[in-house]
């Protein structure tokens, strides 16, 4: 059973890494989620700020370390841009 | 020992299924499309043939065991095409599976077990140990079918169960993805 188990383990890695090398990776639902707040906040007030993404209905239930974590991926990925280094800004890069 | 039948009738079992949805696939949408579209296709020669995805994931990750896994499956597969009207040899099932598989050990010579994973992706391994198999089974077919090496014959070969390869991988991505989903749509309706 162990052995059947690693071995869809490693199906599943291979899969990931096909995934990631054609550039097929999904958002997880935190990181849509941060996305879709981020968006929200920018058609309402122009710009999304750090504590209004945490507060916000969309991320409400969402630990903060995770809600961080995501940010910084989205960053990485291209699909956020941060405004603000010190007040915590962001707006989405609507050019990906 | 219980424990060690009780693995081979699950492997046996998996795979036969996974052999027979690809097959169904193949059979039952691809081949009939290739005739619509492609005046000169060959039924005998699907141009995505998914059942070869199939193959390798399990010689990859079974050995020469998946040989007897796959092989009753594959017959039913020959046995609906050619109740379809392709014009398949016996021995082709059998011809195949053994040709895909000392193909895969040819690539399993080349690539060496280091470098999967690390400087080769084991996705790219996947393809490349394809193509191998595919050469070999596309030679070793080709002669039982047509008598001898048909170039366009051992093309369509190759090409088909290389796309059919990379086609099976997607599946299982989105396969895998809807998995995910699911999973996590559970953790949200709790």
């Amino acid at each position: 059973m162990t052995k059947r188990i690693q071995q869809l383990v490693n199906l599943k890695k291979v899969i990931r890494e096909m995934e990631s090398d054609l550039g097929l990776t999904s958002l997880t639902s935190i990181e849509q989620s941060v996305l879709l707040a981020v968006s929200d906040m920018q058609c309402k007030n122009g710009i999304a700020k750090t504590k209004a993404i945490l507060i916000h209905e969309l991320t409400a239930n969402i630990s903060r370390p995770s809600i961080f974590r995501a940010i910084k991926k989205l960053e990485k990925h291209g699909k956020l841009i941060r405004v603000d280094q010190a007040k915590g800004e962001y707006l989405l890069n609507v050019s990906t | 020992m219980y424990s060690l039948l009780r693995r081979h009738i699950d492997n046996f079992l998996i795979v036969s299924i996974a052999f027979i949805v690809a097959s169904s696939l193949t059979l039952g949408f691809v081949i009939p499309l290739q005739s619509l579209l492609i005046k000169y296709a060959v039924p005998e020669i699907a141009l995505l043939f998914l059942p070869h995805g199939i193959r390798i994931i399990c010689f990859h990750y079974l050995g020469w065991r998946a040989i007897f896994y796959m092989l009753p499956a594959s017959y039913l597969f020959w046995a609906l095409s050619t109740t379809s009207g392709a014009d398949l040899d016996m021995l082709s099932p059998i011809v195949s599976m053994v040709a895909c598989y000392v193909g895969f050990l040819g690539a399993t010579l080349i690539f060496k077990k280091n470098t999967i994973g690390n400087t080769l992706s084991t996705w790219k391994y996947f393809l490349l140990a394809g193509v191998c198999s595919s050469f070999a089974n596309g030679l070793a077919l080709s002669w039982l079918q047509f008598s001898g090496t048909q170039i366009s014959a051992l093309l369509g070969y190759v090409v088909g169960d290389t796309l059919g390869l990379f086609t099976c991988l997607i599946i299982l991505m989105y396969l895998f993805r809807f998995i995910r989903l699911s999973e996590e749509l559970a953790k949200v309706s709790d």
